[in-house]
């Protein structure tokens, strides 16, 4: 048996007793007195020293990510430290503080008087400074939610560029509605919607154990769909790690594009070397190029306006506001009875028109979030239009920073990088070419 | 066709067939190792579904809030507690606690054998997926062809913009029919 393979029995002897505890969330019998105590979820806070020992195990892992990624090149020990990062991020800490739900705190932080704490800042900025000077070493190395992924991923199967492109839009656009809902101060999403939550803490809501499940069973075929198709932490990535100083390369001009660092990549991170189109003009394209620029404001503006219109829906989903709603609904008589909030809220004894001026202006703040994130919708698709657009020549394979998660499977397979490493002469290369 | 051009080609015939031969009992371990795969995973979606069951069950009986416990707890502050209240209640509580656990011992026993599913189901994967792996080839002809490719990138970008446009388009649809945005408009 595979060390691999232990590693994902043992992981899988983690994981899976979540689906049981899960399943046995009610308490048992108790029949003496009516009190149900609260079900609680979170993890319990903790003195900050331990929240700074968790900043410096998070600058310590992700200095050695970018070390093992870029100098030592070593797949096998990235693999290492992604299992400490499960074991230590994941399952100790039990996901939270995290760099991807840290994206909220500071929306909320934008929005209202919370303060966002320093380390919950430093969550959020490391990952992004480290991907701008090395790549996105954090999704190799550090993150619970990639190194699930990345054990789980047994059968690779390659999603074709086409649907790569198009379901990439949609981080961007969950990153839209996670940071508009934080920002007023409705709910945190991409918390209450974290696929691997449930594991790490032993327990959730049913319906996010069930699509956890499926979640891990589709990561054992697609290489991370949730880094992919999902993270909105990997969107803010996407923008920064083609930016970054050093990232992992692979041949440079002595590659021989032999495909086999392609075929290795099950993330379709590396882009193969264009064909001479001569049966085409070079302005080729152009127009439609010139068309989407065009466009571009327009799908913008069209975003926003529709943004606009949904905002008094998108306002139904805080809590304030349909409290509002509710307790006005009761007051005009158009529903009977009344709920555990509207009860709760009437015990305060506070005035009605407080709560309406309240609820009113979370939906003002709405109506300018929601525009945003039209708009930003809007751009989002444009700008991938663009980028689809742009004709770029390539004469050997290259790794494309903003998708390459640094897993390090390529090193293993590229006979230049075995040939380095040796120190020999690339024999094999050479009759390949 | 020449001589050297049929000594290589039944060189290559003979290689294939060498290969063929050492290639065969690879395959059947890979055969074994997809059918007990397979097995496994069926066991795994057996067990995950009967579990499911289970958890549906228990919350539709959850021992925490049965009504009818509620009801005989009314009727004995009503009536007081009869000996034959209290003999129904017990019995009452012993049919729930009995359900309780019942249900907690049929999850208990199905996390050990999903547990012993998945962990079949994974190794049998990696043992096929070492068994099935021939070895990547080197493939210097596979290039992309920026114009063809541009072109359904695009549409696929169309098509997503599109579905998002549809999405945000709905959501403003029924923001117009919500109570929320009627109570507001006359509140404030």
């Amino acid at each position: 048996m595979t060390r691999r393979a232990i590693a994902l029995a043992v992981i899988v002897a983690l994981l899976v007793p979540a689906l049981v505890l899960a399943a046995e969330r009610f308490p048992p019998p108790e029949f003496s007195f009516d009190y149900q105590f609260p079900d609680v979820r979170t993890p319990r806070p903790r003195p900050p020293i331990f929240e700074w020992i968790d900043v410096a195990v998070l600058a310590a892992a992700l200095g050695l990510a970018a070390w093992l990624a870029l100098r030592r090149r070593s797949r096998r020990e990235l693999f290492v430290l992604a299992v400490f990062g499960l074991l230590y991020f994941g399952f100790y800490r039990q996901g939270c503080v995290c760099a991807i739900g840290a994206i909220q705190n500071l929306a909320l932080a934008l929005g209202t008087d919370y303060v966002l704490p320093i380390s919950v800042g430093a969550f959020l900025l490391l990952p992004l400074l480290f991907a701008l000077v090395f790549g996105r070493v954090f999704c190799a190395g550090v993150c619970p939610l990639g190194a699930v992924q990345e054990i789980v991923l047994l059968r690779p199967v390659r999603v074709p560029v086409w649907l790569e492109r198009s379901l990439g839009l949609f981080p961007f656009i969950y990153l839209g509605f996670a940071v508009l809902f934080a920002w007023t101060d409705t709910g945190f999403l991409i918390c209450r919607y974290d696929p691997y939550i449930a594991f790490f803490r032993l327990g959730g809501l049913t319906h996010i154990v069930i699509a956890s499940v499926a979640l891990l069973v589709v990561a054992v075929f697609i290489g991370r769909p949730y880094c992919r198709f999902v993270c909105p932490l990997a969107a803010l990535f996407r923008l920064v790690a083609p930016l970054s100083v050093w990232h992992v390369r692979l041949g440079g001009e002595e590659c021989i594009n032999c495909h086999l660092c392609a075929d290795a990549c099950p993330y379709n991170a590396i882009r193969p070397p264009t064909a001479e189109e001569r049966s085409h003009p070079p302005s080729t394209g152009r127009w439609t190029l010139a068309a989407i620029l065009v466009a571009l404001p327009l799908l913008i503006a069209g975003g926003a306006w529709l943004g606009h219109g949904a905002s008094d829906y998108l306002a139904g989903y805080n809590s304030r506001v349909a409290l509002a709603a509710r307790v006005y609904a009761e007051q005009q008589e158009e529903v009977e009875g009344t709920t555990e909030e509207s009860e709760a809220f009437y015990a305060q004894g506070k005035e009605v028109t407080g709560l309406y001026q309240e609820a009113a202006e979370i939906r003002s703040r709405f109506e300018v979030g929601s525009a945003v994130l039209g708009a930003w919708i809007g751009l989002v698709i444009g700008a991938r239009l663009v980028a689809v657009s742009l004709r770029r020549t390539r004469e050997h394979y290259e790794v494309d920073p903003a998708a390459c998660v640094s897993c390090g499977r390529c090193f293993s397979s590229c006979p230049i990088e075995k040939a380095r490493r040796s120190g020999r002469p690339l024999q094999a290369a050479e009759s390949t070419q | 066709m020449s001589h050297d051009a049929m000594a290589g080609e039944s060189q290559q015939v003979r290689a294939d067939e060498e290969r063929g031969e050492e290639r065969r009992p690879q395959d059947l371990r890979y055969l074994i190792a997809t059918r007990v795969a397979i097995v496994a995973g069926v066991f795994c979606a057996i067990v995950f579904a009967l579990m499911l069951a289970n958890l549906i069950r228990a919350r539709s009986a959850d021992p925490t809030a049965p009504a009818r416990i509620e009801q005989l707890k009314a009727k004995a502050n009503r009536d007081g507690w009869t000996p034959e209240l209290r003999e129904q209640f017990s019995t009452l509580d012993q049919q729930l606690r009995r359900e309780y656990f019942r249900s907690r011992r049929f999850a208990i026993q199905g996390i050990f054998m999903l547990l012993g599913g998945v962990v079949v189901l994974l190794i049998s994967l990696q043992f096929a997926a070492q068994w099935a792996d021939e070895g990547p080839f080197p493939d210097a002809s596979s290039v992309e062809q920026p114009i063809l490719a541009s072109a359904v990138n695009r549409r696929a970008v169309v098509a997503m913009g599109l579905l998002m446009g549809g999405l945000l388009a709905a959501l403003a649809v029924l923001a117009r029919h919500d109570a929320v945005a009627a109570y507001a408009r006359q509140a404030e």
